[in-house]
């Protein structure tokens, strides 16, 4: 690990600043970029040979173009190029992380590949998030980005939000849907007091109030396909809800997130189901952190756990992971490190494992 | 029991060093979205607000709006007042808008030729009256003064590596005080070199705009849509 951790910071040197903005007319188009890199180190169990996780990863590489095409249409192009991956090897993310159109009228529309407007971590950038990685229950048993239309509509100078859509259900861009032709539903409201919550998870403007949100979400499909690892998709009915709860002020804050799977699989399903042919997934997330300016520091610490509930894998993942990061240059840079502990009952061969993290961030916002 | 641990090791690790905090004495309703900044109106009584959506009001002793301006830009960020004439910032086409106090009448408009970094803005800004200049200060770090002449259309540009974001400035008794709203804090500063003096914590999230009357100072939050009245520091 020594001699990794050598390399590491010889090596480090993803790094890109600049910021443009146009402007020509009533349009203004800005540029931004985000790259987020680590080193992983795996502790592994006696005995086991194949150790693939202990390596540099280059977590994000994105380059953001959004601005306005009127005083009522905004857009955002957004692509990540560390999803380009050598092919044969897994992972199905998408270069193309957003692509769409709002048009705001009594209403908001939004139209095109974009955030599914469900949890309130997944609404959250990674840029904004205090860790490496998202939790299980969000990054990777619910689709994050949809291709489909979102209506949204504040009141109360934003203190009460209420978005809803509907969008194909595959989570990933595709030009067909799948055997059932039929879309997937959302909905969410999201209530603060006594003014709107920010879309993070730390409190780095240090609120000088105590600053509470409440949020409820749903979302609903009936698909003929479904994902053998992950109650992601499912050749069946699957409706999921959450409930989430936030709170910030003087550089403190805590999210808390229960999300709830209720799954009815068409028969010849993998998945264990009850006496109703049904089978439940739950899921709590806890984050705290807080950013003491003096330190230039954030210290974090998150809980999240998720019951699957897939016959392969019929156990509960649980994971306690610490963050400490080091505000370089505010947090457009930002030295991170991350220990994760794996609490989940089964050690199986394929993972689980505790693993320390090291890395940086750079934004260009 | 998990999830208790967890709670238990953020609390322990809540810790922060605190300076004087600024409480408010009063609050008051604000009608207006996106406020920008405020200023006391030069008949010593009512206020003169701006908006992100370009639009500048006469607003009364209650923050009651009085009567808009006719004349909508598209983003005014700071406000000043100097020879009875209202200077705007216009953040996106870096012009200079000047109106009549009274009236809110349009006068003329000044392209400003500041050289700011790709995507840095003006935000705050406060006339300083035995120099006839006014500065101008950038929104992003380190901040760009800018020392503006209107009569002689020239500055200078002074760069301050300990300021935060500034939000709005304004003179007490020959005090300056500055807004800032990343920690949020007031910051007195010394008129002639800029250092700083002296910082106080204020409890008010999203504070855009800062101006003082009749011995109080007020300060508006454009989340909060509220005007908060304070009594002023002492050194």
């Amino acid at each position: 690990m020594r001699i990794s951790l050598t390399f590491f910071f010889i090596l480090f040197a993803w790094g890109l600043q600049a910021q443009y903005t146009l402007s020509q007319g009533e349009s203004e188009i800005r540029f931004s970029s985000v790259i987020i890199g680590f080193y992983n180190h795996e502790f592994y169990a006696d005995g086991v040979t194949e150790r693939p996780n202990n390596r540099f990863r280059l977590r994000d590489a994105r380059f953001k173009m959004d601005g306005t095409l009127s005083k009522k249409a905004n857009f955002e192009l957004e692509a990540d190029f560390a999803n380009i991956i050598e092919e044969g090897q897994s992972g199905d993310r998408s270069i193309l992380l957003d692509a769409w159109v709002n048009y705001q009228t009594f209403i908001d529309i939004k139209f095109g590949f974009q955030d599914i407007p469900y949890s309130r971590e997944s609404m959250i950038s990674i840029r904004w998030n205090p860790f490496f990685n998202r939790s299980t229950a969000i990054g990777e048993a619910v689709s994050r980005r949809d291709l489909g239309v979102t209506l949204y509509k504040d009141f109360f100078n934003e203190k009460l939000k209420i978005w809803a859509g509907a969008y194909n259900g595959l989570g990933v861009l595709r030009n067909l849907n799948d055997a059932s032709g039929r879309l997937e539903y959302v909905a969410r409201a999201e209530f603060s007091y006594p003014q709107a919550y920010n879309d993070r998870i730390l409190d780095l403007y240090n609120s000088a109030i105590p600053v509470v949100s409440l949020g409820v979400n749903t979302r609903y499909s009936d698909k003929a396909t479904e994902d053998p690892n992950y109650p992601i998709l499912i050749d069946g009915q699957r409706f999921q809800y959450g409930l989430d709860f936030a709170f910030r002020y003087g550089g403190f804050s805590l999210i808390y997130e229960y999300q709830h799977i209720t799954a009815t699989p068409n028969e010849g399903t993998i998945w264990t189901v009850d006496e109703n042919g049904q089978f439940r997934a739950p899921g709590h997330i806890l984050y705290a952190a807080q950013f003491i300016p003096k330190w230039k520091s954030v210290f974090a610490v998150r809980y999240d756990s998720f019951d699957s509930n897939s016959e392969q894998n019929n156990v509960m993942e649980e994971q306690l992971t610490l963050s400490y990061n080091y505000l370089v240059q505010d947090y457009d840079i930002v030295f991170r490190l991350n220990y994760l502990r794996n609490m989940t009952t089964l050690q199986s061969s394929n993972g689980n494992f505790d693993q320390v993290r090291l890395g940086l961030l750079f934004t260009i916002n | 029991m998990r999830i208790g641990i967890a709670l238990s090791i953020a609390l322990a690790i809540s810790i922060s060093a605190r300076t004087q905090v600024l409480k408010p004495i009063a609050k008051f309703k604000l009608n207006i979205e996106e406020v920008s900044d405020l200023k006391l109106h030069p008949n010593g009584t009512d206020f003169i607000a701006t908006t992100d959506f370009g639009l500048i009001h006469h607003l009364d002793s209650t923050f009651e709006i009085q009567f808009t301006s006719p004349f909508q830009g598209d983003d005014f960020e700071g406000l000043c007042i100097l020879n009875d004439t209202i200077y705007v910032s216009e953040d996106r086409d870096r012009q200079l808008i000047l109106f009549l106090p009274d009236s809110l009448k349009f006068i003329r408009a000044y392209t400003v030729p500041f050289v700011m970094r790709n995507g840095d803005h003006i935000e705050g800004m406060i006339a300083l009256p035995h120099t006839n200049r006014i500065l101008l200060f950038s929104e992003e770090k380190p901040i760009e003064i800018f020392s503006y002449n209107p009569r002689s259309q020239t500055h200078e540009v002074i760069t301050k590596d300990d300021l935060p974001e500034i939000a709005s400035l304004d003179f007490w008794n020959d005090r300056l005080f500055a807004l800032s709203d990343e920690s949020p804090e007031l910051i007195e500063l010394n008129p002639t070199n800029l250092e700083i003096i002296r910082r106080w914590r204020i409890r008010v999230n999203n504070a855009e705009g800062l101006c003082f009357r009749n011995g109080y100072m007020y300060i508006v939050s454009d989340e909060l849509r509220k005007a908060f009245q304070f009594e002023i520091p002492s050194l």
